[in-house]
């Protein structure tokens, strides 16, 4: 399909592989997983008690999303090595009105709270139990920002029709839970051998209500690949709708994320409301983690391959 | 300043005296000859400068606040002790007007560059405290042989304008010139 429109010709593929790769999918994608984590945890933490599985998921999930974070982290500094002068001095993003500043002084004020729960689980620092549950309250807020932000990241690239859906940032924030939950309940597993019944079933909850937005989006994209007065935008909106259904990414996209990411991981949670199966669980906890991965490639790629013009 | 698009030729003479008179570095061109339906019918050359937006999305999205707009002459510059070489601006802008260099040291991009029309910039000094004069024309209009990038006062423009409409009217070429503006 080609582009023949003024409005996309001044970009080039060098600035579209360069700034929108696989790096900042992967970047997004921790990003995401770890504020899941960390909701998770909180919410393990709430309903912890005498449970020795949801304290254990409850510390994993709040210790290790500030790690996970810090990865996804060196994922953008490898992709774009200048933010790391904005890690030297953070004051120098003082654009409230650019999602990137928000979203870096969102992930600051997260990682400064995350790091003084990590001192008191490491019982370097004392915390009185309800100035922690106060602390925690707050970065669990944070860290569901956090999601938001990796979402609302790419409505800054406000000609690619894609981004802009209302569908995204809900979709990017239902499959972050999700992911922080598997991730949550395959450490359960593994270091318990048990795993929890309620974090499964809002598991399977979130897909089943990540399928529906999945269903929103494409709709929403397809509307838009119908708008005609404004060509531009529906012939890219229309370019990464057949990207994902019936192009490059059609297998990405519907083997998976659909099937692999969504469908099957609840087929298999149904399956272990049934009968109690760990390795039921683990197949599906990493499906899903693989599922939210690609979700966040095929976001990134379907959008910036329909902005390349012939 | 505008761009009319049919008369363009692709001399690349725009961008020749672009990068000879701003001096840009490797791989950054502020202005860009681009055509569109190459080798098919209705192919069309045009010349892409920076088209100092009225409320331009690099500026909004810009976390460090390096990018700013003159309320004079509505040109946006960019503040480059300021700007941090992220790269946002650059996927903020549909023309592909901020230009990067394509890799610096460490991989490191450089500071953001674009097309201010070639006028005085925020600082007309230059690193040794000299005042810069530059002359209020675009360099790539002074060049441009066919007439396609005119520059000057917004009147002087519409004048030129109108004479080329109701020239091509006289040729009976109204039609297509329709679809140029």
């Amino acid at each position: 399909m080609s582009l023949n429109y003024i409005f996309f010709y001044g970009l080039s593929e060098h600035i579209l592989s360069k700034y929108w790769g696989i790096a900042i999918a992967t970047y997004l994608f921790l990003g995401g997983l770890a504020g899941g984590m960390h909701i998770t945890g909180y919410f393990a933490y709430l309903y912890r008690n005498k449970s020795e599985i949801l304290d254990t998921i409850s510390r994993f999930g709040i210790v290790l999303s500030g790690i996970v974070l810090v990865f996804g982290l060196f994922s953008l500094i490898y992709d774009h090595p200048n933010v790391v002068i904005t890690i030297i001095n953070p004051t120098l993003f003082r654009n409230l009105g650019s999602w990137l500043a928000i979203g870096s002084w969102i992930i600051l004020f997260f990682l400064i709270i995350w790091f003084g729960l990590l001192l008191e689980h490491l019982k370097k620092l004392k915390i009185p139990d309800r100035l922690r549950l106060a602390v925690m309250t707050i970065n669990s807020f944070l860290a569901f920002m956090i999601i938001l932000y990796t979402a609302l990241l790419l409505r800054g690239a406000m000609f690619v029709p894609m981004w802009q859906s209302l569908a995204l940032p809900m979709l990017f924030v239902v499959s972050g839970i999700s992911t922080g939950i598997a991730a949550c309940v395959l450490y359960g597993i593994i270091k318990t051998r048990k795993s929890e019944l309620r974090l499964k079933a809002a598991d399977a909850l979130l897909i089943a209500l990540e399928i529906g937005l999945v269903a929103y989006f494409l709709i929403d994209l397809s509307g838009m690949g119908s708008i005609s007065g404004f060509p531009s935008m529906s012939v890219a909106a229309k370019a990464s709708l057949d990207l994902m259904l019936d192009g490059a990414y059609s297998a990405l996209f519907i083997y998976g994320f659909v099937g692999l990411g969504m469908v099957f991981p609840l087929v298999l949670y149904g399956l272990s409301f049934l009968k109690k199966s760990l390795v039921t669980d683990i197949v599906s906890s990493i499906s899903v983690l693989i599922g939210g991965y690609i979700f966040r490639i095929v976001i990134i790629a379907a959008a910036a391959k329909a902005l390349t013009f012939p | 300043m505008d761009v009319y698009h049919s008369p363009c030729i692709k001399c690349r003479g725009c961008e020749a005296i672009c990068k000879n008179f701003n001096q840009t570095p490797e791989g950054v061109y502020r202005i860009r000859v681009i055509t569109i339906n190459e080798g098919k019918e209705g192919q069309l050359n045009l010349p892409m400068p920076c088209l100092q937006c009225n409320d331009p999305p690099c500026m909004k999205v810009c976390p460090v606040k390096a990018i700013w707009k003159r309320e004079e002459d509505g040109i946006v510059f960019v503040k480059k002790d300021v700007c941090i070489g992220c790269g946002y601006c650059a996927t903020a802008c549909p023309f592909g007007s901020p230009q990067f260099r394509k890799s610096g040291a460490f991989g490191l991009d450089g500071k953001m560059d674009k097309c201010f029309y070639c006028v005085q910039p925020y600082d007309p000094k230059d690193e040794k405290g000299q005042e810069i004069f530059r002359e209020p024309k675009p360099r790539c209009a002074m060049v441009c042989p066919t007439g396609t990038i005119i520059a000057g006062e917004q009147s002087e423009i519409a004048k030129m304008l109108r004479e080329r409409a109701a020239e091509k009217m006289a040729m009976g070429e109204l039609e297509r010139l329709f679809l140029f503006f």
